[in-house]
Order: C-alpha cells, then sequence, then structure tokens
C-alpha cells in the first residue's frame, strides 16, 4: 500500500478531516469512473462520489484493514450509484457549452471548435449506450491508464477479466463509431 | 462472417498492445500476422480510430465529473468527530432547498405539533392565504425521495416538509412520507405509492398504497382510483391500488366509507372491513382487523369475484401473489357479490360451493 494513503487512513481514523478529505481527493477520479459506469451521467456520478465522501467518513470505523480503503471506498461509491440509478432522475444541462468552446478557440478555428465539440457529444453519447461495466472499465484505463493488475484489484475483478472486458468494450465502441461515420471512418 | 480463431486472438492482442500488456515475442507473432491478413490490419484501423475518439469522448466525461467535485470534498463539510454526519451534510446539501422552505417549514412544523396534541387538528390560520389549493408534505422516515411532477425531492431527514400543489402527481419513491392538508387530513404514503391532490378534498390514488386519516366534522373527503370511489365522513382507511393489474382495494380501519363502482349503487363499509375491486366487478371482505393500530390488515384474498360478464378469469389470477393470510381473519361473514342492486344481492359460499 502506498505509504502516503497509509498515512492519510490512519489520521483519517483519528477524526482528521483534512486527512480523509485528501485521501478522498486520491481516489476521487476513479470514483468517478465507478459512478460514471454505473450512471452514465456526469452530474450523477459527481453526486455519487459526493454522497460517498459523506457516508465513507461516517463510517470510516467499519472499514477494516487500512489498506483495503480503496476497494472499501469504491464500493460505496458503487452502493450509493446503483441508489441514485433507482431513484434519481436528474438531467444535465442540455445547453451547449459555448464559453468552454470558445476557451478553446485560442489554438483552433471555430469551425474546428465545433467539429471537435460535436465529436465529443457523439462518443459520450456512445459511452452512454455501453453497458455499465463497459465504461467503467474504459474510464479507468483511458482517463487514469491504471494497468490491469490495478483495475482488477479496485473492481474485483481478475486480471483476464478485465482484459476480457476491454477488449470487448472497445470492439463494440469502434463498431459502433463505424456505423455512425460510415465505412470509410467519416469525420474523425 | 466471423473471423478465423486465430485472428480473433489476433484481435485481443491488439487491445492489449494499446495498453503494453503483451509481451515482446507475441508483439513479433502479432506484427507477423498483420504483415499477411489484411482483415485484421482493417479492423486495426477501425479499432484505432475508436481508441483516438474515446479518449475524447472519456477526457470530457472525465474532465465533467472533476469540475463538478471541485470544492464538494471540503472536510468542513464533514461532521466532526462524535457528531452525527448526517447532520452536517443534511444541512449542507439541503441549505438551498431548505432556505426555499423555510417559512413552509417553520409552518408545517408548527401545523404538524399542533396536529399531534390536538388530535390531528391542525391550525389552519398557518396555511398561507391560498392554503384551500395547498398540501404539505412532511418526510417521515430520512432519504425519503419525492417527485414532484418529475422533478426529485430528497428529505435527507424525517420531519422535513416541502408544499404541494393541486394537480400535481406526488410520487413516494423512497422511504415513507405523508401529505398533510388543513384541518389535520393525513395521508400516509408508501414506497411507490403515486397520487394526485386534486382538490382540498380529493385525493387520485394512482398506484401505491396510501393510508387516509380523515378527521370526523370536516365534510366529505373523497379518494377514487380507475376502479372506485371512496367517500368518507371521518375515518381512518386504506387504499391500494395495483395499476398494472386494475385493481384496487380499500380496507377501513375505523370509522366508515362508501364506495361506489361505476355509478352503481354506494356500498358502506365499516371498520375491519375491505372490498377488492377490478373491472369485472367487487368482492367484499368481513375480515376483521387483529389489531386496529397501524398494522397493516390482511393481503386482499379473493374467494370469487362476481362477474360481470367474460373475464372473470383474469381477475381471479391477478390476485395470484396476493397470499391468503386468514390467521387475522376473526370472522367471515361471507363474500357478497356487490356489483348488483342492494335488492338482487345473493350471499355467495366463501368456498365457492354454492
Amino acid at each position: 500500500m502506498n505509504p502516503e494513503i497509509a498515512l492519510l487512513v490512519s489520521a483519517a481514523r483519528e477524526g482528521n478531516r483534512e486527512a480523509f478529505s485528501q485521501l478522498v481527493t486520491l481516489h476521487q477520479k476513479v470514483a468517478g469512473s465507478v459512478a460514471y459506469g454505473i450512471l452514465s451521467d456526469t452530474h450523477l456520478a459527481a453526486d455519487a462520489v459526493q454522497d460517498s465522501y459523506v457516508k465513507a467518513w461516517r463510517g470510516l470505523a467499519g472499514l477494516r484493514e487500512d489498506s483495503r480503503f480503496p476497494s472499501w471506498f469504491l464500493q460505496i461509491v458503487r452502493t450509493r450509484s446503483l441508489d441514485l440509478l433507482r431513484h434519481r432522475k436528474r438531467k444535465a444541462p442540455e445547453t451547449v457549452e459555448v464559453d468552454e468552446a470558445l476557451d478553446a478557440a485560442d489554438t483552433l478555428e471555430p469551425s474546428q471548435v465545433l467539429e471537435q465539440k460535436e465529436r465529443g457529444e457523439e462518443i459520450r453519447r456512445i459511452l452512454g449506450e455501453l453497458p455499465g461495466e463497459y465504461r467503467e472499465v474504459l474510464l479507468l484505463k483511458h482517463d487514469q491508464n491504471r494497468s490491469y493488475r490495478d483495475i482488477a484489484r479496485l473492481l474485483g475483478l481478475t486480471v483476464k477479466g478485465v482484459e476480457s472486458k476491454l477488449f470487448r468494450a472497445r470492439q463494440l465502441l469502434a463498431k459502433k463509431l463505424k456505423s455512425l461515420d460510415g465505412p470509410d471512418g467519416g469525420s474523425s | 462472417m466471423n473471423p478465423e480463431p486465430e485472428c480473433n486472438l489476433i484481435r485481443r492482442w491488439i487491445s492489449l498492445v494499446e495498453d503494453q500488456e503483451l509481451s515482446t515475442e507475441r508483439i513479433g507473432i502479432l506484427e507477423s500476422h498483420l504483415d499477411r491478413c489484411s482483415d485484421c490490419r482493417n479492423w486495426k484501423e477501425e479499432f484505432q480510430r475508436g481508441m483516438d475518439a474515446l479518449d475524447l469522448g472519456v477526457d470530457e466525461v472525465s474532465g465533467e465529473i472533476n469540475e463538478l467535485l471541485i470544492g464538494s470534498l471540503d472536510p468542513d463539510k464533514l461532521a466532526p468527530p462524535g457528531e452525527p454526519a448526517e447532520i452536517a451534510r443534511a444541512a449542507d446539501r439541503a441549505a438551498p432547498r431548505l432556505a426555499a422552505l423555510a417559512a413552509g417549514v417553520l409552518i408545517l412544523i408548527s401545523v404538524f405539533a399542533w396536529g399531534v396534541f390536538s388530535g390531528f387538528r391542525l391550525d389552519t390560520s398557518l396555511f398561507d392565504s391560498d392554503s384551500s389549493n395547498r398540501w404539505g408534505f412532511r418526510a417521515v422516515t430520512e432519504l425519503c425521495i419525492l417527485e414532484i411532477d418529475g422533478e426529485e425531492l430528497l428529505f435527507e431527514q424525517a420531519e422535513e416538509v416541502a408544499m404541494v400543489e393541486l394537480g400535481q402527481e406526488i410520487h413516494c419513491r423512497s422511504g415513507r412520507g405523508e401529505i398533510v392538508g388543513r384541518d389535520g387530513r393525513v395521508i400516509s404514503l408508501s414506497v411507490g405509492t403515486l397520487i394526485i391532490p386534486s382538490s382540498g378534498s380529493t385525493m387520485t390514488l394512482l398506484d401505491g398504497m396510501a393510508r387516509f386519516v380523515i378527521p370526523p366534522g370536516l365534510g366529505g373527503f373523497v379518494v377514487t382510483t380507475d376502479e372506485v370511489t371512496t367517500s368518507v365522513l371521518g375515518t381512518v382507511f386504506e387504499v391500494q391500488r395495483w395499476a398494472s393489474r386494475q385493481r384496487s382495494e380499500v380496507r377501513v380501519i375505523e370509522g366508515s366509507v362508501a364506495v361506489v363502482r361505476d355509478e352503481k349503487i354506494p356500498l358502506p363499509l365499516r371498520g375491519g372491513e375491505r372490498v377488492e375491486v377490478t373491472r369485472q366487478g367487487l368482492m367484499f371482505h368481513a375480515a376483521r382487523i387483529e389489531n386496529e393500530g397501524d398494522a397493516p390488515l390482511p393481503r386482499a384474498r379473493l374467494g370469487g369475484v362476481v362477474k360481470d360478464g367474460p373475464g372473470t378469469s383474469e381477475a381471479t389470477e391477478s390476485a395470484g401473489d396476493a397470499k391468503p393470510d386468514t390467521s387475522t381473519e376473526r370472522s367471515r361473514e361471507g363474500n357478497l357479490p356487490l356489483d348488483l342492486p342492494v335488492n338482487q344481492r345473493q350471499r355467495v359460499d366463501p368456498d365457492g360451493e354454492d
């Protein structure tokens, strides 16, 4: 276990809120990926992580081994995400984020910015159509570039299982993109 | 056409190479296969396009989540050790909502406090001037989720309140809560209950179960479902509806009600009696309640259904999941086919041996 994490868990157990906050921040990206995998909605995923942060703090006494903090925390994120999936329907803002697009205008032509924006939205839609377990591994791999072993440990899978899920997820995604773009690669 | 078994393996390896998880030896085999297999080369190109696009989408998703989380993992939002975390969190998350509802909260807490100590009679002056068009909702359990006209409200703590308007569709998604009207009318909702306050004295139950506590002397109160209309003057009763089966059940706990189906003659029901209503007919049960407190009444039992015509079997089958619970039935006076005018009703043998 990372010594920094061990220290933070230990301090958090003693009631140090700063340490706990740092601890969760270190796992924020993984947690976001897991939550998004289940919810397919960035706003709900952020809610799930935020809720889990408070829930984990409250239940820290229930963590048996410090070294199990990452998987224990992710289990809380998963549970909360599933709760939200069952009970909540919160729509993400549907407005096009023009400001963000303009921020990028320093380096790209306006038409390119819009094209990239549209492309990003298409990919997000396709990501949203994938099964949750695929989304989860895709985000952990592509966003955080975690090793198969690491992903397996975090998600409670075997390395072979991660390999297989990633392969199927990518294959499915490539297939969906192909049908979107046409056989010659379209807009990419 | 499916690829050759070897191609299948090679394609898995392409995915592994992407992640630097393939051994050098296998990379050699992979490259050699790609040199001679155009199908796999094409597949790899397609796959690569997918990967490039994926990075774009993933970056966007991840960036958005992280942006939304900025400042949200604030240690100040955590309760100090020893203090229940929910309190700090609920106060924090519900702050904007509570600010908007502050007036309503104070009013309804006062209303409830008064109601409790005066036998459900609430101080109507505490409702606003347009109170006849409004009901209040109070969470009975923590983490109660209410959907009002499709907009969700999370009640972190029991006793949190909100106002609801006439005609709004109220869906109790999680936990338990109560709709409170002027003059102390209280409608308890269970998980899944879908109900519309149609007026100050009328409720439309679309699905699920609700218990109605209607203090006497306040004028009539009506509960409608697609199958049955229940009118009361002062009583405690429950109405349950299985929308998917088009079946309703009315159970009287105290006092009396009148139930009407298809504009036929009203059927009076007294405490402990219940009636099941489907499109095919209406079934009366004289079962008595074991405990007249808050305990739920025995579940529905269809001993037979009054026929309007063909289709009776559907109604009987629809109650298939309703387990007989004879232990709570002290007496059974028989099932009356109530779909007929009073003077034509005949007693039906509950065992169907007539």
